[in-house]
Order: structure tokens, then C-alpha cells, then sequence
């Protein structure tokens, strides 16, 4: 990790205000002492600042002070003696050019001396509003033997908010139509909704699993250490919940310490929720809206769809879909030269991320699709970049992160 | 070896022969130089000219590229002789004086021309039937039987697909899952019947695909090697009574018994190599011996090393004949052996070893013996025959399958109903499966001709019984059960030799009746065939059945007509017939259907403590009503001759609603479901306290197929063919065959559905019951026209055969999206009505249909131009090659709105071949 620090370092020569010695005797003299305060604002990540504000507020009289630097390390700022809660709020300049918004916890400052030297960390503050993905993991892995290994694979989902949220009733979906192929479905819904083929929903009462800000969850396809003899795969013992295949002939064991989530919906048998494992669809996070319930989306948001094949023959199907507004985060896979159309609203995502750079890429095996980081919020836990466009808010090809075990901040 | 030996003793003959006139010429020799031409005065090559002198010392050469031989002898009287396999045989003497130079002019041979049929011809018998003869087969140049079906009409040169099973398809254009038809076509070789009742081949790693699984089409004809059949008669029209178990029609290949020249073949084209060597003998003492060895090599695809097919086929063949008081005895036996191998070596990527093989190998020895008395001509009885075949097969399928499992899976183990304790997969393992199938067929056939007239008919009666036996006596599959193949199997293995025999019992009587009423010519088949099926348990219904098969043939030969300087024949011939194919033992005897439901999948990876439970439940999918499939056959078909101009044309009707049908059936369970979070461990038990562990209710509706007589396969259609005379100025003759084919294939039983979907975390719990399936009407007209020259100055043979559809319409039938009722979990069938549309998972069984099912989708015109040649190059060594597509083109269709274009995809195809006679 590369550190930048910034040092501003502001010195502020106040003058003593010269008392008028011209006042009549008769009024009280309130002497009003002004202190110099000088301050040292610490970032990470940061290449410069661009602009900053720093509001001080006077607990006892209320006073407010404002004040604003542009493009300079220097802060300047007369206060006089007294009890203060500070706050600071700015932009700062990645190094990559990329601007994000810096801010400061609210701290207590008591303005006592002639010079207070007060250090403030600024901390990312570039929230969304709602829980993101910020890994999906979908490639699986090949063994020694040079088998497919299609186990193992996750969804990290992070809380990019300054809140605690809840996980509880979470939805995740994959898409049920391919990036990699625009059949023209009718009728054309992604303006209003998403087309799924799968649909998991996390479990709870809707305080039961929350997520410190900036802290993430790992839903594991099969909380099992996937870590074999001949297999490199992540440890995910301790994932927050897990989708093993427990219908049909085929089974998975069932991890009793992580919570199972209910697949309330796929076009495939034995409630099988099976990630696409060259990416060639799309993964959105959703929320029911209040009043919304497993049973009444089932049966209001049937979708039908046909469209034609290049022979001209129609092909018809019957899917669910989940409404845009209820989604809080969507993100498209494809392969670079096979994409052919977004499998989202461009509001939900205008981009698209990938793993594989062609369909048998046998390099795509351990890597991920993650989210750029921004820096690090004020519990020291990353900020993610989320502008809607995973062409840019993702790194795409990156090796999957909870090769490393998971690690929570 | 004996090949070369041969030759090296020809050529020192040759040497002898040039030495000792050179020797003893020395004195006063005269040179007699002899030029054979053609009328056209075109030099014939490699005419045999033998010069016999008055002492009868015969003097051989072969004239040379000009035409030429020269002879240096000493003056005397010869006689010559001059053959060519083209041209008459002439004679005559010379008074040899001094040097004498003469032109012969031969004739071309017009038997030899007539007798030069590179196609298949069409029987003037009682019902349409193929007869194609070696020279077509040489010409064609076969890699397997599959080859010789592009001369039916309806068929087209195809490329060999020799690493897949090849299933026959006679008169239909084929649909997948309708193979009740292929295995309904009786194969039969020298009088016997290739028998595949006892045929249940399968492979245990269901992942790797079931290399030539063939236990439900019957023969895989890439398995018949061609080299040394004569001739194959193709009835695809009713067979007489005597032929029985099958419904499509009949292929009866003879092959060559008595003398041959040592041959020897040698066959290369873009997927394979084949080898031939073969040689007949009479002997002094009357024995006709043959021997042969066939062997194949194709690959998938030239560059594929790991995929390839194999087959290696040996034969001994007798014949003796014995005759004492005017009676001749017959007796012709056979000693075959037939060997193939599928073998595919996986290769997953390079840089991997290469753990996992596929070996499909299937060997069969048999021995025919078929006595035949032949009464004379002033008897009664015309014949008997006893024909006794006796095969037994060795087939086996090994496989070694590196296995992954996902993580640590846990499988069931027991083979009953019940609660069980399932066992957990170590994660990954190589697996070694095998089955081993050991199917023995013995048939026995009798058979009396009886010929007498009375009041101007003739009377020939064949009458006989039939017994077939068929016997799988193998292991069949073979694996540890704790490290199967494949995860999720719905079987457990079985031994084939557990199962019982299949035995066909069949006694037919049949008269062909010929009749002249004035110039009429009348013919007139009437034939009864009944069989059963014995040694078969009392539960099955068909164990108390006859199938009764009646047949007729009827042929009017009209009065010959003259028209200019000829007479135009005509016959018109009707045939009615229905016959049974009986079910084989692996669709009498599928194996039972395991259900394996998870109650527990436990694994606490912190502390390694895991188990598994299943509740089993074990169903036999024996079918005990399924019967015979029976097809109704009927055809008339008109013949013109005139002047060597020979046209047919027949319509022809088959029905069968009868046929074999893997239909889809549901079954509803229900069980506990433990959770994992909800287990409570015991460690002293060393696994979970179920009794105080919390459990929920678990439904399912599981998915299992048996067979059924639930399948309709309608086919009619027009076969036609016509061929001219070889027009003697440019020794050329037209053939032009083609059929139009309509085959509809659709369910006959009410078919059971099941969207596939998952709801609530559990698998939807509704089957619909439809009154219809996919269906599928299609049509074609197919064309194959051949142009063939014979020059019998060079013996060489070209032809083009222009192939192609005329026209192709293939058809979906419509479906009913909506059932007319359902069973749910209950296992009762409900109506389904406005009501249940209604309903959030009702709503689900009201099918995805397509608006384009219905509507036909109509490909047009294609065209193949595909040539051969093949040519005498040098004394008895022939070369031949051909071209397939050369030139193609397929017209562009609209469908839906939609334009489609077309094109040839893999181009030409070519091969080559050289044959020795020697």
C-alpha cells in the first residue's frame, strides 16, 4: 500500500486585540483571548486535497465558524478560547484523478492555550445508501488434475454506508438473459425490472444480522474449506451464510454454524442457485419493498418472454422479475469481445465487468470481479466506489480476495 | 504376405517365360505382333492374348498401353485367343511364317455393359426391395454398411461418422427419441439373424456419454464391414411371413462363397483406413472355401488422436454340396468373428495428465450352420432347410474417471427402502467402472417349400418354425461403490446375468401363387406368422399373447403392349402386412429406479464432525403391459419396362402407434429434513441426536421415466426410380431415384410435464398432464440422380450423382399450453381448470408453447454433386476415388420473417482406394 500523507499545516498568527484603553471605566472589560490553532489533517490514499471546509462550533454560545480552503495546504482560522466541536468535510484527488469526499469524525476541541496543535484524520466519506456487492466470485477453480472444481464461489456484499444495516431478507439474483447474447426478448422490460433466473433471499426478522459500517458478508455457495490437496481454493468456513444443494440425488453437506439462505426462486431443479461460471450474466442485490412478501412477488411478477432465433423459430419462457426500484445495487459479466448488450437498466449499471477474456479461458479460474477501493473510512474498513457504472467502480480479473481467509476489520 | 508371395511368383513366371522363348528362339523365330482396337479404333490396353501352338504350349501376354503385344515364336500354327473383361472373346488361327503384324478389332461386351450397375436396382418381386450388387458396392466405396444406404431412394452420400453408433432408418427422415423403427429393421447375414434382444450395454460414468449405446436401436451398421458381401437385398417393403420380429423392414446380406482371386483392398479417406484381404477356393473335391480379414481404423476427426473406432472382422466360410438319388445336400457354414472398439482418451488440457479413458469395446463369435435339402424337380417337397446360428458376444465398457466432488459429498449406499446412513466421499478419487455384457443369441429356423399346380396354379408353400434365445450372461456394471463414477446416480448396478432370456417362438405358413389368365400374369403371397414369447414371468401380459401377423402380396402382370419396335410391361403390385417387433430385455427389464432423499448432509467443519442420512426408495420401472410394437404396412407400386428403360414407382402407408416410449412419470414423497443448524451433536454416539434434534416436513416430486407403447411413428411417402439402358455411343446410362417421405412422430399416450422451476427452496410439486407432446411432422423430396460411364476399352468407371432435396418441410406440431389435469404430492389427478390459471403455482403448468409450432418451415432446393471413378490400372490392380460436394449449393429459405442462409459447412469430402485381384 502505497501512503500519502498531506500535512496541512496552518498557522495562524493572531493578533491580540488591542483592548481600546479609550473605554469608559464603567463598562466591564470582557477580555477575549484568541488562541492560534494549528492544525495537521492526515489522509490516506490521497495524492492532494482539492477543497476543504471546517465548521467549528462553540458548544456554550452556539457560535458558528466557517471556513474554506481551496487547493492550498495552508488553513487559517481565528478562534477565540473556548469549547468547540469541529467538523471537516472536503474533496480530495485520488491518484488516479479520481475525486472522493473527505470528512472527519465530529471531535471535541477545547481552545484553552495561546497555540492548540490539533492532528485531524480525514477519512473517505463516499457512501451510497444501501449495501453493495463488492466481490462476486463466480469462476471456481480448476484442480492439479486439471478438473473443473465449480465449488467454493461467493458473493461479498459490503455495507458502503456511514450506518449499521441489516442483511435480513436481503435478495440476490442472477439475470436470466446473457451479456454475451441479445436474442431481443419481447416484450423488452430492463427499463422497469430485472429478468432473474435465481433468486436468493437472506434470511431473518430484519434485526437479526447487522453490518457495522464499512463491514461485509460472505454468502459461500458451500461454507467449506475449499482448501484441498489439490484444489487452491479459499477457506469459507466461515461465511455468513451458504447455498449447498441439499434436494436431489446430488447433495452438499450442510455447515451447521452458518445459516442457510432460501433459493425462492430458479428455473432449475432442486432449488439450485448456479452461478455462471465464465460470467456471462448479470447479479443484482434487492430489497422487498414493506408489504412485499416471497408469496405475493410470486405471484405478481411472472414474466413472459419469446423472441426469435436466427432460423426464425420463436422460443418462449416463463420467468420472474424484481422491479428496478427495489434494487439497491446491480453489476453486469461478460467476456470484453462476446458482450452484446447489458443485462440491467443502465440507472442499475451502465458498465460491465469480466473475468474471462474469452470462453475457454482457462485463466479465469480464482478470479473475481472487485470493487475499487477509495480509502479507508473512519473504522479503518474500506469505502467503495459505486457510480453505477461497473466499467469503472470495478476492477475486473482481480484474484479472489478470501483466498487470504475472511477477514473482517 | 501371401499377397506378395503371389505376385513374386507371377513375376518369376513371367521371367521363366520370357527367358526360355528367348532361349530356345534362338534358331528362327518370327515375330506376330497383334494390335487390339475397338470399332472406334481406340487401342485397347491389358487384353489377355494367349497364342497356343500345335503342341498346345500357350504362349500369355497382355497387350501394352498401345494396344500392342509382340510375340517372338517359331513358325507354326496358333490359335489365338483375346480377352478383356470388356469385350466378346474372339478366336481364330494363323498360319505363323514369318513375322506377321494384325489388327483385332474386339466388341465391346454389351452384357458386360448392361451388367455394369453402379446403383442400387429395384426387385421385380412381389414387394419393393433394394438389391445392391458388388459393383455398385465397389464403385461406392464403402467404409461400412452405413455407406450403402445412400443408394435407397430417399438417400444421400453422407460423410462416415464412424465414432457414433449408426443407426438404419429405412423410408423416414429421422427424429430423435423415435428409435422404435430402427431397432424394428431385422438384419441378416448368409440366412441368419443378427439378433440384439440381449443387447444392454450401458455406461456407468453417465458424464462421459455413453459411447455406441445400442441396447435401444438395434444393429449399429458401422460394425458391418462391406468387403465381403455379394449382394444385399433392402426389403423395405412387407417381407413374406417367414421374417419376423420387426416392423420396418428387412436387410439380407449375402456374401461371397466359392472361388475368388486373393483380394485385397486398401481404403484411405479423411477419417479412416480399411484393410481387406480375402481369397475363395474350390477344391477337387467340391468344398467352396472362403477366408477374410476385414480391419478399420477412423478417428473422430483426423487430428484427434484420443477418439477413435476401430473394428476388426474375420470370416471363414464354407459350402459342400452332396447328391445321392437326385437329392442335393446343402451345407453351408460359417465361422465369423466381429470385433469393435470405441476408444476415447480424454484429454482435459494439456499439461495434465491424462487420467480418464473410455474404452467401448463389443466382440462376437458366431457360427452359422445351414443344412438345405434340394428334393428334385418331380417332388413334392421342394426343400428343406435347417438353419442353426449360435453367437456369443463380449462386450465390455472400462472407463478410469478422475473424480472432483464438490467439497465432501455424501451418497447412499443402500440398495432397499428405508432410512438409511449415507457415506461421505473422500474429495476427489479415481473411479475404475466397467460392464461387461456377454449377450449369447442362438436361433433355430426350419423350413419346408412345397411346389405343386393344381388347376393352373402354382402353388409354392413355405412353412417353418422359428425359435430365437437370447441371453445376456454378463456381470453388467461393475464399480466400488464407494467411489462411483458419477454422483447422483438414480441406479444401482446389476448383473445382466440376473436377467431372464428372451425366447421367440414363431411358426409361419405362406403361399406364393402365380397364375396365367391369358396374358396375364398374376401373383398372388398369402402369409400368416405367429410368434410368442416364452419363458417369461405370468405378470407381464404379453406372456399369454399371440401376435398374429398376416401378409399379402399381390402382383397383376398386364399384357405386354407393343409400342414401336418393343413392348411396354407392365405390373402393379399391392402388399398389405403388419408386423411385430417384441421388446428387448432391456426394455422388458430396465433397471430399478432409486429415489435417495437427504434427511441429513451434517459436516461441521469446525471440529470435523459429519453424517449423512437418506431416506431410499427403491421402484421397479418394469413396464408389465408393454407389448409388441406393431407396425401396419401398405404399399402398390407400379413397374414399366420397356426396351431396357426400367421405372418404378411406389406408394407407400406404415403405421405404428405402437412403438416404444421412455414417457416421463411423477411420483410425490415425503420426508424429514434436518437442517444443520438445527442438529444437536452427540459426541459419545459419534453423530447427531436425531430424536432431539428439530426436523421439518419435506416434499418432493420426483421425476422417473419408464417405457411405454406410447409412441406413434406414421411414415408414406413415394419412392421412385427410373434407369435407362446404357446408351451404347457413349456407353453412359441415367439412373435417377428419389423419394418423398412424410414421417410423423407423436405420443400416443397422455404425456406427464413438469415445469422446471424451483420455488420456497424446494422443487415445484405439480406435474401437468398434456394431451400432446412435441410432435414433429417432416417431409422431403429427395433426388439422386447418377450418370455413369463404362469404358470397356480402359475398364473404367465415372459417374456424377447429382443429390440434393427438392424441397424439405419440417413441422412442430402444436401443443395445448394448458393441461386438462395435474397431480400434485398426493399422487391423484386433479382437474385443471380456469381456476387453477389462476393460481401463483398452478399458473406455472401452463406450458411455454411457440407460435411457431404449426407453422412448417419450409427449407427449398439443395444440390451435391458427388463423383467416382475408379479404373483397372495396371493387370489386376484397380484404383478408385471419389469426391463427395464438390459442388453444393443450398437456396436460401424465409422463415417467420426471417431469411436464412445456407451453405455447406464441411465441403468436399474425398477418399481413395486401391483394389488388387491377384
Amino acid at each position: 500500500m502505497k501512503f500519502r500523507q498531506i500535512y496541512l499545516a496552518v498557522l495562524l498568527t493572531v493578533m491580540s486585540l488591542t483592548v481600546s484603553s479609550c473605554l469608559s471605566d464603567d463598562n466591564a472589560t470582557e477580555l477575549t483571548q484568541n488562541a492560534v490553532v494549528s492544525m495537521t489533517f492526515k489522509v490516506d490514499d490521497v495524492k492532494e486535497i482539492k477543497e476543504l471546509e471546517v465548521e467549528f462550533t462553540e458548544v456554550n454560545t452556539g457560535m458558528k465558524t466557517i471556513e474554506k480552503a481551496e487547493n492550498t495546504p495552508y488553513f487559517s482560522v481565528a478562534l477565540p478560547v473556548g469549547s468547540y466541536r469541529m467538523s471537516s468535510e472536503g474533496i480530495g484527488i485520488l491518484e488516479d484523478g479520481e475525486e472522493v469526499i473527505l470528512g472527519s469524525k465530529n471531535e471535541m476541541l477545547d481552545i484553552t492555550s495561546q497555540v492548540t496543535n490539533v492532528n485531524i484524520k480525514l477519512t473517505v466519506k463516499q457512501f451510497t445508501d444501501d449495501f453493495i456487492f463488492e466481490e462476486l466470485f463466480y469462476t471456481g477453480f480448476q484442480t492439479n488434475e486439471g478438473k473443473s472444481y465449480q465449488t467454493g464461489r461467493y458473493f461479498k456484499i459490503v455495507n458502503n454506508t456511514d450506518r449499521v444495516l441489516y442483511a435480513d431478507g436481503l435478495l440476490i439474483a442472477q439475470s436470466d438473459f446473457m451479456t454475451t447474447r441479445d436474442n431481443k426478448e419481447t416484450p423488452f422490460i430492463l427499463d422497469e425490472a430485472f429478468v432473474c433466473q435465481s433468486v436468493m433471499m437472506l434470511p431473518g426478522n430484519g434485526t437479526d444480522y447487522p453490518v457495522e459500517p464499512g463491514d461485509f458478508i460472505v454468502i459461500a455457495d458451500n461454507a467449506q474449506n475449499h482448501n484441498l490437496p489439490n484444489v487452491a481454493g479459499p477457506d469459507l468456513t466461515k461465511a455468513d451464510f451458504e447455498f449447498p444443494t441439499l434436494d436431489g440425488p446430488k447433495v452438499q453437506p450442510d455447515n451447521p454454524s452458518v445459516p442457510n439462505v432460501d433459493v425462492i426462486y430458479t428455473k432449475m431443479n432442486f432449488g439450485m442457485f448456479v452461478m455462471h461460471d465464465r460470467g456471462y450474466t448479470g447479479y443484482i442485490i434487492a430489497r422487498f419493498p414493506d408489504g412485499e412478501s416471497v408469496d405475493s412477488w410470486l405471484s405478481e411478477h411472472k414474466y413472459d418472454y419469446s423472441y426469435l432465433t436466427g432460423s426464425g423459430k420463436e422460443q418462449s419462457f416463463s420467468r420472474y422479475k424484481i422491479p428496478n426500484n427495489w434494487i439497491l445495487d446491480g453489476v453486469n459479466n461478460s467476456i470484453p469481445d462476446k458482450l452484446e448488450r447489458l443485462v440491467t437498466s443502465a440507472g442499475i449499471d451502465s458498465g460491465f465487468t469480466y473475468c474471462a477474456t474469452s470462453d475457454g479461458d482457462k485463466g479465469r479460474y480464482g478470479k473475481s470481479v472487485r470493487r475499487k477501493g477509495l480509502g479507508q473510512n473512519e473504522f479503518g474498513r474500506e469505502v467503495y466506489k459505486d457510480t453505477n457504472n461497473s466499467s469503472v467502480d470495478f476492477v475486473p480479473e482481480s484474484r479472489a480476495s478470501l483466498l487470504d481467509g475472511i477477514i473482517h476489520n | 504376405m501371401k499377397c506378395a508371395t503371389h505376385l513374386a511368383k507371377h513375376i518369376f513366371l513371367t521371367i521363366v517365360l520370357l527367358f526360355s522363348s528367348l532361349l530356345f528362339g534362338q534358331g528362327n523365330k518370327v515375330s506376330l505382333s497383334l494390335r487390339a482396337v475397338d470399332s472406334a479404333k481406340i487401342l485397347i490396353t491389358d487384353a489377355t492374348i494367349i497364342a497356343v501352338d500345335s503342341k498346345n504350349q500357350s504362349y500369355i501376354q497382355l497387350t501394352n498401353d498401345k494396344g500392342e503385344v509382340i510375340f517372338s515364336l517359331t513358325p507354326d500354327n496358333y490359335t489365338i485367343h483375346v480377352n478383356h473383361i470388356g469385350f466378346q472373346h474372339e478366336e481364330f488361327s494363323v498360319s505363323l511364317l514369318g513375322d506377321l503384324s494384325r489388327e483385332i478389332v474386339l466388341t465391346p461386351n454389351a452384357n458386360i455393359l448392361e451388367e455394369m450397375i453402379i446403383t442400387a436396382t429395384e426387385s421385380k418381386g412381389l414387394t419393393s426391395t433394394s438389391v445392391i450388387n458388388r459393383q455398385a458396392m465397389e464403385h461406392l466405396q464403402p467404409s461400412s454398411f452405413t455407406d450403402l444406404m445412400e443408394l435407397l431412394p430417399g438417400g444421400q452420400a453422407k460423410d462416415p461418422i464412424l465414432t457414433s453408433v449408426n443407426p438404419v432408418l429405412l423410408r423416414e427422415n429421422g427424429s430423435s427419441g423415435y428409435n422404435t423403427s430402427s431397432l424394428g429393421v431385422q438384419f441378416m447375414m448368409d440366412g441368419n439373424v443378427l439378433n440384439s434382444n440381449a443387447d444392454l450395454q450401458v455406461s456407468s460414468n453417465t458424464t462421459s456419454g455413453p459411447l455406441g449405446k445400442t441396447s435401444h436401436i438395434g444393429i449399429d451398421m458401422r460394425s458391418i464391414a462391406t468387403n465381403d458381401i455379394e449382394s444385399v437385398e433392402v426389403i423395405r417393403g412387407i417381407p413374406t411371413a417367414a421374417y419376423g420380429d420387426l416392423t420396418s423392414g428387412l436387410i439380407k446380406i449375402n456374401r461371397k462363397v466359392g472361388y475368388t482371386p486373393l483380394q485385397a483392398r486398401f481404403k484411405v479417406d479423411g477419417f479412416s483406413k480399411l484393410y481387406y484381404v480375402g481369397k475363395g477356393i474350390d477344391t477337387k473335391s467340391g468344398w467352396r472355401l472362403n477366408a477374410s480379414v476385414d480391419f478399420l481404423d477412423a478417428k473422430s476427426e483426423p487430428r484427434n488422436v484420443l477418439e477413435n473406432y476401430k473394428r476388426v472382422s474375420a470370416s471363414l466360410r464354407s459350402e459342400k454340396a452332396w447328391t445321392l438319388n437326385d437329392t442335393e445336400l446343402v451345407w453351408k457354414s460359417n465361422l465369423d468373428y466381429s470385433g469393435t472398439i470405441d476408444n476415447d482418451k480424454f484429454d482435459p488440457d494439456t499439461g495434465f495428465d491424462r487420467t480418464d479413458s473410455y474404452k467401448n469395446s463389443k466382440q462376437y463369435f458366431s457360427l452359422g450352420n445351414n443344412l438345405q435339402l434340394n428334393f428334385p424337380e418331380y417332388a413334392v417337397f421342394n426343400n428343406v432347410k435347417l438353419n442353426t446360428y449360435i453367437s456369443q458376444g463380449i462386450e465390455d465398457i472400462k472407463g478410469s474417471v478422475f473424480v472432483q466432488q464438490s467439497g465432501r459429498n455424501a451418497i447412499p449406499i443402500s440398495n432397499e427402502t428405508g432410512v438409511n446412513e449415507g457415506v461421505f466421499l473422500p474429495s476427489s478419487y479415481v473411479s475404475n467402472y466397467k460392464t461387461q455384457g456377454r449377450p449369447l443369441n442362438i436361433n433355430t429356423t426350419l423350413q419346408t417349400t412345397l411346389g405343386f399346380v393344381t388347376g393352373g396354379i402354382s402353388h409354392e408353400i413355405e412353412s417353418g418354425i422359428e425359435f430365437r434365445y437370447s441371453k445376456n450372461n454378463g456381470d453388467g456394471e461393475v464399480y466400488d461403490p464407494m467411489l462411483p463414477p458419477t454422483l447422483g446416480v438414480v441406479k444401482r448396478p446389476r448383473p445382466f446375468k440376473d436377467i431372464p432370456a428372451s425366447q421367440l417362438l414363431a411358426a409361419y405358413i405362406g403361399d406364393r401363387m402365380e397364375y396365367d389368365l391369358g396374358a396375364h400374369h398374376l401373383q398372388l403371397y398369402g402369409g400368416l406368422r405367429m410368434s410368442k414369447m416364452l419363458g417369461i414371468s405370468k405378470d407381464f401380459s404379453i406372456s399369454d399373447r399371440v401376435f398374429v401377423e398376416p401378409r399379402v402380396n399381390f402382383q397383376w402382370g398386364l399384357p405386354e403392349v407393343k409400342i414401336g419396335n418393343d413392348f411396354l410391361k407392365t405390373d402393379i403390385t399391392v402388399g398389405y402386412g403388419e408386423l411385430y417387433k417384441q421388446p428387448t430385455l432391456a426394455l422388458l427389464y430396465p433397471q430399478d429406479r432409486y429415489f435417495d432423499m437427504a434427511q441429513v448432509s451434517y459436516y461441521d467443519p469446525q471440529n470435523d464432525n459429519y453424517y449423512a442420512q437418506f431416506y431410499t426408495y427403491r421402484m421397479s420401472l418394469q413396464n408389465q403391459s408393454l407389448i409388441g410394437a406393431k407396425n401396419i404396412k401398405r404399399e402398390i407400386r407400379l413397374d414399366l419396362a420397356y426396351n431396357k428403360h426400367k421405372f418404378y414407382i411406389t406408394y407407400f402407408d406404415e403405421k405404428m402407434s405402437t412403438g416404444f416410449r421412455d414417457m416421463t412419470q411423477f411420483m410425490g414423497f415425503e420426508y424429514d429434513r434436518y437442517e444443520a443448524k438445527d442438529i444437536v451433536w452427540n459426541d459419545e454416539l459419534g453423530r447427531p441426536n436425531l430424536d432431539s434434534s428439530t426436523s421439518t416436513n419435506k416434499q418432493v416430486m420426483s421425476q422417473y421415466s419408464h417405457t411405454e407403447n406410447g409412441s406413434n411413428t406414421f411414415k408414406t411417402g413415394i419412392e421412385f426410380g427410373y434407369s435407362s439402358p446404357r446408351f451404347e455411343s457413349i456407353n453412359t446410362r441415367f439412373t435417377l431415384n428419389g423419394a418423398w417421405f412424410k414421417t410423423t412422430y407423436s405420443n400416443s399416450a397422455p404425456i406427464l410435464h413438469r415445469p422446471g422451476l424451483s420455488v420456497n427452496g424446494q422443487e415445484f410439486l405439480y406435474a401437468g398432464i398434456y394431451a400432446d407432446d412435441n410432435g414433429y411432422r417432416r417431409s422431403s423430396l429427395v433426388y439422386n440422380l447418377v450418370v455413369d460411364t463404362y469404358l470397356p476399352s480402359l475398364d473404367m468407371n465415372i459417374s456424377a450423382s447429382l443429390q440434393g432435396d427438392l424441397f424439405r418441410r419440417d413441422l412442430n406440431l402444436n401443443r395445448v399450453a394448458a393441461p386438462y389435469a395435474y397431480i400434485g404430492i398426493d399422487n391423484v389427478v386433479h382437474e385443471y381448470t380456469e381456476e387453477s390459471m389462476k393460481d401463483p403455482m398452478l399458473q406455472h403448468l401452463v406450458r411455454n408453447v411457440s407460435s411457431t409450432d404449426g407453422m412448417e418451415k419450409r427449407t427449398p432446393f439443395t444440390f451435391n454433386a458427388n463423383f467416382k471413378i475408379s479404373k483397372r490400372i495396371y493387370k489386376s490392380v484397380k484404383a478408385s476415388m471419389f469426391v463427395n460436394r464438390l459442388f453444393t449449393h443450398y437456396e436460401s429459405y424465409t422463415f417467420n420473417g426471417v431469411k436464412v442462409n445456407r451453405k455447406d459447412d464441411s465441403g468436399p469430402y474425398f477418399g481413395m482406394e486401391i483394389n488388387f485381384n491377384i
